[in-house]
């Protein structure tokens, strides 16, 4: 009789083995470097912490860091900042992307070259697309102030970063150029699944090029957008280096994210009690968002 | 409802010629199919039919009408495509009325029309469903309704019951045929299946590489195939095929035998020097009860189907191999009603009458009866 081998995983009863074997270095690897840190900064968000130190002993239970949030102004505002800046990008980016989608989806000479350009964003490191952007609005010689002026549309150079409206909306554009790329490349692969005999069904419906838009290529697109939409919300939530590089949150916090100001809170004034207590919240804004979209989304399709 | 006029028209793609001067004249009101091996044309013909791809020249017209550079939603046609095409997001009446809704009607009309539409259908209690969740002939069926709905001039189908089992293939065949009698629209149906086109067809159009072979009533097309491609292409199981020499007078030589036919000498003679003769036998008019000209074969198999049996054997000195390899290698077949015990090796009388002998030119396939 041949020899049992001491740990068999052909054995039908031990299929399962197999695959934990494989997972189990990534499983250890993100518990190591996003489960533990995440659960010290929960802990740190209850303590009165200044400065941490490893191997510094507990610092009593306490709510204040969330007392003191919830009763700060400049919270409220960073939230709205964060909301204004999710919805404006998110829906800017889900237009762009689509509007680029179909139309590097036509037959069209050069169509590898559109789409290439149109995927190009996505390719610049995000420091350097803010450092370019940066100097396209810079106040005294920036491109898009020269725009402006040639445009009529300003009489002098515009100070984009001093004004908090147009710092935002600078922010805003920075962040669409970045992330609407991504929506764009989502979309193609959608696009690409739908069968072509819908649109020959719909065009023999006497169905116009607009409505086959409406009725045919966005409800197939759903899922897709669905999917695209969480990612692109939680990519603005937790987006940190486009407006650390282009405003640093300013003028007057005009454009501090909750991102931004987990890191001010922490490593420009040292309250890493507090700073916790922000990032915990953004988290739970995050779980929260995309539990709500990914529900939503996948209910309302088929 | 209307008659359809195919005039010249012919389709490239760069240099492959898909169609190569196609033209039909289909009367309102008839069932036409179009059947060939895939790749010979017959999806390209109904798109161009219904205005999804251009033609590359040749004219069209529906009901006296020039449709040639008409937008397909202009051509008052509707179309049932293989795969049926239904929208998953939209509920079956959704998919019905949405060829209506796309053209303006109003909603209390759509709803009356996809009532009376899905009551013929028997897809009433379907309505609310989406297309995910019906079956493979529900879908068929939601997919007609989409078509009959809109009361166009004519249905275009192409190969709409392909995707079903065999067994719902000739129940959904069958309850076709019915409607189109019960509604009586020009239909343009495509296949490739011969048994479809000849229960289905008022007239059949049999093509072959972008040319039209034949353009006939099933019944014709089975008794006076006009060429080789034809008589291969329609019945199951196949024709056989003898190559064979004219004998003295009109009448050819098989078996060792001589077969009188009704051809000519001089015909016979010019056609044996142009690729020789080829004789068809359908396998339903070989039998054993002797009369006209016998012969004895070794029978190398013999497949019994209850009712029928198929023998098989060897053609011997008569192998003809024009058509394709595979067809030679299988010998002849004969369909025999026959009930006693039949033995394979066993020597068997068959017989077969000399009218039912159709009588082929080798080289261009043309028939020479
Ligand atoms: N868009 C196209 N470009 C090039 N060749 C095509 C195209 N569509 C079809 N063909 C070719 O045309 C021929 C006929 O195709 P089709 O009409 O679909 O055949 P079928 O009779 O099986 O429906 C095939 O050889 C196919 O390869
Ligand atoms: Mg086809």
């Amino acid at each position: 009789m041949r020899k049992r081998k001491l740990i068999d995983l052909a054995r039908p009863s031990r299929q399962h083995w197999l695959g934990y074997i494989l997972l189990a270095p990534a499983v250890i690897l993100v518990a190591a470097i996003i489960a533990y840190p995440l659960l010290i900064s929960i802990d740190i968000s209850f303590q009165d912490v200044k400065l941490p130190r490893m191997g510094a002993a507990r610092k009593p239970f306490t709510l204040e860091n969330y007392q003191d949030l919830f009763s700060s102004p400049e919270f409220w505002h960073t939230c709205w900042v964060t909301l204004k800046l999710v919805v404006v990008v998110t829906t800017a980016c889900l237009a762009v992307g689509l509007a680029t989608a179909l139309l590097v989806n036509n037959r069209f000479r050069g169509r590898r070259i559109a789409r290439l350009a149109v995927a190009l964003p996505w390719a610049v490191p995000e420091v350097i697309a803010t450092v370019i952007f940066a100097w396209i609005f810079d106040s005294s010689f920036g491109l898009m102030g020269w725009l402006f002026i040639k445009l009529g549309l300003a009489n002098q150079m515009v100070a984009w970063f001093s004004d908090t409206t147009a710092a935002f909306w600078v922010v805003a554009t920075t962040m669409v150029w970045k992330g609407y790329p991504f929506v764009s490349i989502m979309c193609l692969a959608g696009l690409q699944s739908i069968p072509e005999d819908f649109y020959n069904a719909a065009k023999v419906d006497g169905a116009s090029a607009l409505q086959r838009l409406r009725w045919i290529t966005i409800p197939s697109l759903m899922p897709v957008l669905g999917v695209t939409m969480v990612l692109v919300v939680l990519w603005v939530f937790r987006d940190f280096s486009i407006i650390k590089v282009l405003t640093d949150g300013g003028p007057l916090k005009a454009t501090q994210t909750l991102s931004i100001m987990t890191y001010n809170e922490a490593f420009g004034f040292f309250k890493f009690g507090y700073a916790s207590a922000v990032g915990v919240i953004t988290l739970l804004l995050c779980v929260i968002a995309s539990m709500a979209m990914l529900g939503r989304g996948s209910k309302a399709m088929y | 409802m209307a008659s359809i006029s195919i005039q010249n028209v012919y389709k490239n793609y760069g240099a492959l010629n898909v169609l190569r001067e196609f033209s039909l004249e289909i009367e309102d009101g008839e069932f036409v199919v179009l059947v060939g091996p895939s790749g010979c044309g017959k999806s390209t013909m109904l798109k161009i039919l219904a205005g999804l791809e251009p033609a590359s020249g040749g004219r069209i017209l529906i009901g006296g009408r020039d449709v040639t550079d008409l937008a397909p939603g202009d051509r008052d046609i509707a179309m049932v495509f293989q795969n049926y095409a239904l929208y998953p997001h939209l509920t079956v009446r959704d998919n019905i009325g949405f060829g209506l809704k796309m053209r303006g009607i109003p909603a209390a009309e759509i709803r009356r029309r996809v009532d009376e539409a899905a009551r013929i259908l028997a897809v009433e209690h379907l309505l609310d469903r989406r297309p995910k969740q019906l079956s493979g002939g529900q879908r068929q069926r939601v997919a007609l309704g989409r078509a009959i709905v809109r009361e166009p001039q004519a249905f275009l189908m192409d190969e709409p019951l392909s995707n079903l089992d065999a067994k719902l293939r000739v129940h959904m065949r069958a309850e076709i045929s019915a409607l189109h009698k019960r509604i009586g629209v020009t239909t343009i149906y495509v296949t490739h299946d011969q048994i479809e086109a000849m229960t289905m067809a008022d007239r059949v159009v049999i093509m072959k590489d972008g040319l039209i072979q034949q353009i006939a009533d099933p019944d014709t097309l089975f008794q006076k195939p006009k060429n080789l491609f034809v008589a291969s292409f329609i019945g199951s199981p196949g024709m056989n095929f003898l190559s064979t020499a004219p004998a003295d007078g009109a009448a050819i030589k098989l078996f060792g035998k001589k077969v009188p036919v009704n051809v000519s000498a001089d015909r016979l003679k010019q056609a044996h020097s142009n690729g020789g003769i080829v004789a068809g036998i359908r396998p339903e008019y070989i039998s054993t009860e002797g009369g006209g000209t016998e012969f004895i074969v070794r029978p190398s198999l013999i497949e019994s189907l209850g009712s029928e049996k198929y023998v098989y054997f060897d053609a011997g000195e008569h192998t003809f191999s024009g058509l394709n390899d595979e067809e030679a290698r299988k010998g002849l077949i004969a369909r025999l009603a026959h009930s006693s015990p039949l033995a394979e090796g066993e020597e068997l009388k068959l017989s077969f009458d000399p009218a039912r002998v159709h009588l082929f030119e080798g080289r261009s396939g043309e028939a020479l009866n």
